[in-house]
């Protein structure tokens, strides 16, 4: 167990030192250095000269990339050229956002991803295992933002019925004043019991939960199926049937639990696959998250902030991954040998 | 003559394939789908109904109808014909980007898996990296740095893809070159380069065409994507991605100008996928096929 933890952890920390690397190489051969984006066009020579030696760009760039290392362990990721504020603020004060979208669609997946595969295997070629596999078929093939899109233009546009965009309604948000204790809105205005501005915030993450999910949804659907239908032909299922347990019983208290120790690592995945897509997401419902910012900061080429969004995010990933195997490994008995 | 030294084998073989494609019904309507985008590719200019190009502003947002098919967006463009053009832009997408990515991963998953030890270890943890990035996320950072365009993306989404390459030739390498004639032609003194060539890649590299064609899809959908948010194709480009995105401020009232284009990812991509599965099926008959 400990050399399993320990190895696993090495190699985490292995990638991440490689994430560094990767992303302190792309921001070194970005187009444009740094030091005109930081004085603007035709700076004087003695300027550039200035502000090169105050960057530590005339240093060799080994030490620069120490340098780099040093500035982001303390979290010190720049100004945001956009916003001319520190990227780390920037971040923390929209993460929230991004977090409770990615939150309720992990939710959404798999409250109707995972039933909606098992019963699907369960009775192969019924109207469930139909719908199923056409959602799933549907659902890989659909570009995020068009479902987005879509959604709009028939909740918002024809029936009226959702906000089109944003994350609450600026004037509920102004009447109905809740302290922001998480950042997570429905949290938030649930606990100071504002119960208007919680319909507000709930009825504008509909649309944007809905178009996050269903990709990932399709792909849940899809992998628990195959999961199920994997260890319903396992012998030990054969063997329970020949002892004459009832298939509900076997089905629900055997299989189901063969099959969901590996979709932990499906549900792992989930959510970093959620945290890439909201970028799209966020975009097309104008979502205050980090998704958005960070498409607003490559436009505006404001590259301390997309490095830094990158890097998070990046780091995001690798601990659930890593923590998913921990959990893998602590429920299945069979990886302990 | 040439045609003389096709063995015996070979018609049979054809038809166990033939009865395959055709009893796999999902295969086989892929297959029909992609064959119209396939044609409609080709043979743009001859089906198109307008230049795809011309801005007309006495004609802009009509509406679906007889004289546009599909309707005009806010510059009077003919849809139609945009559409029918857009298909070359993305299967062009969808080839190279697959082509590259196989191109830069394989030989990394083959050399590592056929040295194994520490240059196999330290090739594998450089892919990684690679890897550790949320989906999208890569390509957007790398774009940020090359610069925005569609072949700034495309090389970023290669660059994003290539590792997946590297990881299944890696393990159908490591497999074969502990196999009985890669050890013989190791002993019998064969160059590195020869056996990695002759004897490694034509065993190793059904596995990557499997994921190769199920890529297709996913790689049109991923670069709409980044044309969608700005960091993609740029006008006048052509791209189903970039047509739904310059659409945005007025689809609520003109909704064809957004699901037109949006409709046509949808449906290359759904046929990509129907046929990758359907090529998954017919090369690896063990797997899951559904």
């Amino acid at each position: 167990m400990k050399s399993y933890v320990a190895k696993r952890l090495g190699t985490m920390v292995l990638i991440l030192i490689g994430v560094l690397v990767m992303t302190f190489v792309i921001s070194r051969v970005l187009p444009g250095s740094p030091v005109e984006m930081y004085l603007g066009s035709r700076p004087s020579a003695e300027a550039v000269e200035r502000v090169t030696r105050e960057m530590g760009l005339d240093r060799p760039i080994y030490v620069q990339f120490v340098r780099y290392l040093g500035e982001v362990v303390q979290g010190d990721f720049g100004i945001s050229l956009m916003t001319k504020r520190p990227v780390l603020t920037e971040i923390s004060e929209r993460f929230p956002a991004t977090l409770e979208l990615v939150l309720c669609s992990v939710l959404l997946v798999v409250l109707v991803g995972v039933p909606l595969g098992v019963v699907a295997a369960l009775r192969q070629n019924g109207i469930v295992d139909v719908v199923a596999r056409s959602v799933s078929a549907f659902g890989v093939a659909i570009p995020t933002f068009l479902i987005a899109m879509m959604l709009q233009l028939f909740f918002a546009g024809q029936l009226r019925l959702l906000p089109l965009q944003g994350r609450i309604d600026d004037l509920v948000l102004l009447d109905y004043e809740f302290p922001h204790v998480t950042g997570l809105y429905l949290f938030d205005s649930a606990i100071a019991g504002e119960w208007v501005a919680f319909g507000s915030a709930a009825a504008h993450l509909v649309m944007p939960t809905l178009a996050l999910s269903l990709s990932a949804l399709a792909l849940i659907v899809r992998i628990t199926r195959t999961m199920m239908i994997e260890a319903l032909g396992e012998e030990f299922v054969t063997t329970l049937r020949a002892y004459g347990l009832s298939s509900a019983r076997v089905n629900f208290r055997y299989v189901l639990k063969a099959a969901l120790i590996p979709l932990l690592t499906v549900v792992g995945m989930t959510f970093g696959y959620l945290l890439g897509t909201s970028v799209v997401a966020e975009y097309v419902f104008d979502w205050p998250g980090i998704g958005g910012f960070i498409v607003r900061a490559i436009t505006k080429s404001d590259y301390p902030s997309v490095m830094a969004i990158t890097m998070l995010l990046a780091t995001a990933y690798l601990l659930i991954t890593f923590l998913v195997d921990m959990l893998h490994f602590a429920v299945d008995p069979r990886l302990r040998h | 003559m040439a045609t003389q030294d096709i063995t015996p084998s070979e018609p049979s073989r054809l038809a166990t394939i033939w009865s395959r494609v055709a009893g796999n019904k999902t295969f086989f309507v892929g297959l029909v789908l992609f064959v119209v985008i396939l044609f409609a590719a080709l043979f743009a200019p001859l089906i198109s109904t307008h230049d795809p190009l011309k801005i007309d502003f006495g004609a802009k947002l009509v509406a679906p109808g007889s004289e546009h098919w599909f309707g005009t967006d806010e510059l009077g463009r003919d849809l139609y014909s945009r559409v029918v053009y857009g298909t070359r832009t993305s299967l062009m997408i969808g080839v190279v980007v697959t082509l590259l990515a196989v191109a830069i991963g394989a030989p990394i998953g083959l050399i590592a898996g056929y040295e194994g030890g520490r240059l196999g270890f330290w090739l594998m943890r450089f892919t990684d990296v690679f890897i550790a990035f949320p989906p999208l996320l890569l390509p957007i950072a790398i774009t940020a740095a090359l610069g925005q365009g569609l072949y700034e993306a495309m090389l970023a989404l290669s660059i994003s893809a290539f590792p997946w390459y590297s990881r299944i030739v890696y393990s159908e390498a490591q497999r074969v070159s502990k196999s009985l004639y890669v050890q013989s032609a190791r002993a019998s003194g064969f160059s590195h380069f020869r056996i990695l060539t002759k004897h490694m890649l034509p065993n190793c590299w059904t596995p990557a065409i499997t994921q190769a064609s199920m890529d297709f899809g996913y790689t049109i959908l991923a670069a709409a994507s980044l044309s969608f948010i700005g960091i993609g194709a740029k006008e006048p480009d052509i791209e189903w991605g970039l047509m739904v995105a310059t659409s945005r401020t007025k689809f609520l009232d003109y909704w064809w100008v957004a699901m037109v284009p949006g409709l046509a990812i949808l449906v290359t991509v759904f046929a990509l996928n129907l046929l990758g599965d359907g090529v998954r099926d017919l090369l690896d008959p063990k797997g899951d096929s559904k």
